[in-house]
């Protein structure tokens, strides 16, 4: 039971004024980190791609996480990350910095838990790239409360399912260096998609031998708990693979394949993914082909959508919103562009819920 | 003759797209007419004479002409490319697709409708290839399956060309030019058309260097020579330096620019090309001294396309692409 001083307490380890929420930085519904001329920054993003708040950011970031309810964002480093910064948005004030264990670091994402009171991190250990989630008390001032193994190598992307428990991860399967990027073992490169719960592992899928360059790293899962997962490819694009999977507790993964045309398009990467907000689509971007890809749940090729620079993708009204390096927000909907914004900014990898 | 930088800057902010239009009007339609004109009297030679030494001279003229519009792979010709020259094919799906269907005599190549429900692995430039100069396809007669086969894939490589060129003249062209709007509503500004191009030449020598180069070089120690493009009609020296001299003409209507540090490396890898002995690359694989000179020439592929980003990008202060330079 939070009691009053233990809420005070809370908002100050937190660092938000109260009285605050995202409405005090224009009630975004997305924040997207961007470059901007030769500084980084994280914005937030209506339904309408139009920017609510813009903060800088002292380096180029990845995937962020968004407080659900205080006007608070997590800003992951790229990886190897050392850092994390904890973000009030209408200040653009940091107000923590989060670093993690000794031998560890930020692997790219996050997410907040229980209402904002939990930040999960993923991370990976310097030594074996072995896969972790970092638990921290956010109400305790971003406290480092614990950690789980994430039963793989290298992960990227870890999302809650809708039991409200169970945490899917992307273990990308790719050893790194500790200090620069270098890919350590992609002749042995093993990924997998590990369901936790904080008790431990409850289920492992992983693809068959002959995928085993799929790095399983981005991650969407829709509202009766389809996770689908977005991959890259680590030898030659030319083999053309399926850059989508779909999974269902308990089944068979299923690998949404485009005809080979397309498929060849994609270049071997995914670089985000979402479902439509009316969860009829399921659709992943590659930046390298300028293309994203619309699928079925079942997993049926369902037609591609051409852009330069493409990566930004989240779910959005009944469709999609997606982002691209030179500035541009669209609205996706049945395959069907509308045009929405045009900043002076390259918009980042990802664009992230709120 | 030329129009300097600054004067350049004045342009863009006017209503003309000079540089896209130059590109577009002087070099890309013209190309594709070229290639669709090319396609055709490929297929007229294959009616004509369908065995391999009939059809080759045309073959190459068509592929000469396909080189220099294969790098634009932007709207008719994102996919379309890959309907032109399906490569590369690790997998083998070429010969596999060929195989099936000269095995079960399938009468699918006998219209173009129904040739055009084929597989890219059974069309275009490669297709063509394999069947031309491969010996395990090419000794087929006047009167075989075969024979319709390389008529059909003619035909169908022909109407494909044809098509792309007025998709290009009548669809893509105004978007790029500003005219219409483009897929979703909205109408390029002269910058975005600047930029698109731009991407697609930046690209389009970084993949010659990757792809045409690269592959075929491996490692010092395992080269892949049979991964080289075109080997089988001794073309993968000439695909190098026909496309990379047509992207650098790109680029100089582009700027309106003679781009002196561009041409410096172009010469470079002309004169880098010209001590390569074997024009499939055959010969890397034994002799370590071929595997350097085509490494040489590489080296000065990357310079062509550092000069292009330093007279051009640099300039201008575009980039060809924020995600897909750096992704995670």
């Amino acid at each position: 039971m939070t009691s009053r001083r233990t809420f005070l307490a809370a908002l100050i380890a937190t660092g938000a004024t109260p009285g605050l929420s995202w409405a005090s930085v224009g009630n975004p519904s997305f924040i997207a980190a961007a470059k901007q001329g030769d500084g980084y920054s994280l914005h937030g993003l209506t339904t309408e791609g139009q920017i609510t708040f813009s903060v800088p950011l002292p380096a180029r970031g990845h995937a962020g996480a968004g407080h659900p309810t205080l006007p608070i964002a997590i800003a992951f480093a790229r990886r190897p990350g050392r850092y994390a910064l904890v973000i009030d948005c209408t200040t653009g004030q940091v107000i923590r910095e989060l670093t993690p264990p000794d031998g560890t670091a930020f692997n790219g994402h996050g997410f907040y838990l229980d209402g904002g009171r939990m930040l999960i991190t993923v991370e990976q250990n310097d030594a074996d790239s072995a896969g972790k989630l970092g638990l921290w008390d956010v109400e305790a001032g971003y406290k480092r409360i614990g950690e789980v193994s994430t039963h793989g190598i290298g992960p990227h992307e870890a999302r809650l399912m809708p039991d409200g428990e169970t945490i899917v991860v992307a273990n990308g399967g790719i050893a790194t260096d500790a200090s620069d990027r270098t890919k350590l073992n992609i002749p042995d490169m093993r990924p997998n998609l590990a369901y936790l719960t904080l008790d431990g592992l409850a289920e492992l899928v992983e693809l068959e031998e002959d995928l085993h360059f799929n790095s399983i790293r981005h991650l969407a899962v829709n509202r009766d708990g389809l996770v689908a997962f977005a991959m890259q490819w680590e030898d030659d694009p030319s083999y053309a693979p399926p850059l989508l999977g779909l999974h269902r507790r308990g089944t068979d993964p299923i690998l949404a394949e485009a005809p080979l045309e397309d498929e060849i398009l994609m270049q071997g990467y995914a670089g985000s993914i979402a479902f439509a907000g009316d969860e009829t689509e399921v659709a992943i971007t590659s930046p390298y082909g300028g293309r994203m890809h619309r699928f079925s749940p079942d997993g049926a090729f369902l037609g591609s959508v051409t852009r330069a620079d493409i990566c930004g993708l989240a779910t959005c009204g009944t469709g999609f919103l997606a982002s691209d390096g030179f500035g541009k927000v669209v609205a996706i909907t049945g395959g069907r562009e509308r045009h929405l914004a045009d900043h002076s900014v390259s918009w980042d990898n990802h664009i992230v819920a709120l | 003759m030329m129009r300097s930088t600054a004067l350049l800057f004045a342009t863009l902010a006017g209503p003309v797209f000079a540089g896209p239009a130059d590109v577009i009007e002087q070099q890309i339609l013209p190309s594709f007419g070229a290639f669709s004109q090319a396609t055709a009297a490929l297929h007229d030679a294959a009616v004509a004479d369908c065995q391999p030494a009939a059809v080759i001279p045309a073959y190459n003229a068509a592929f000469d002409a396909w080189l220099a519009v294969g790098h634009l792979r932007i709207g008719p010709t994102e996919e379309g490319a890959l309907h032109v020259a399906f490569w590369p094919d690790d997998r083998g799906f070429t010969p596999k697709t060929l195989n099936g269907l000269i095995a079960a005599q399938d009468p699918v190549i006998d219209t173009p409708a129904t040739m055009e429900t084929l597989s890219i692995a059974a069309k275009g430039l490669f297709a063509l290839d394999m069947m031309l100069f491969d010996p395990a396809f090419n000794t087929y007669t006047a009167d075989s399956y075969s024979c319709r086969l390389v008529i059909a894939i003619t035909e169908n490589l022909a109407i494909e060309a044809a098509e792309q060129e007025a998709a290009w003249r009548s669809d893509f062209a105004p978007i790029l030019l500003g005219e219409v709007p483009n897929a979703d509503g909205r109408t390029l500004t002269e910058r975005e058309a600047f930029q698109t191009l731009y991407t697609q030449i930046v690209s389009g020598v970084e993949n010659n260097k990757i792809q045409r180069v690269d592959r075929p070089l491996g490692t010092f120690d395992r080269p892949r020579a049979r991964r080289a493009e075109a080997w089988r009609s001794e073309r993968s020296l000439q695909n190098i330096l026909v496309s990379t001299d047509a992207m650098v003409r790109e680029a100089q209507l582009l700027m309106g620019a003679d781009l002196p540090l561009t041409l410096e490396w172009q010469a470079a890898m002309h004169k880098a090309a010209a001590k390569i002995d074997d024009p499939t690359f055959a010969d890397i694989e034994a002799d370590s001294g071929a595997w350097l000179k085509l490494q040489i020439v590489g080296e000065q592929i990357d310079y062509v396309k550092s000069a292009i980003e330093v007279e051009i990008g640099s300039v201008l202060g575009i980039e060809a692409g924020f995600n897909s330079s750096d992704g995670d």
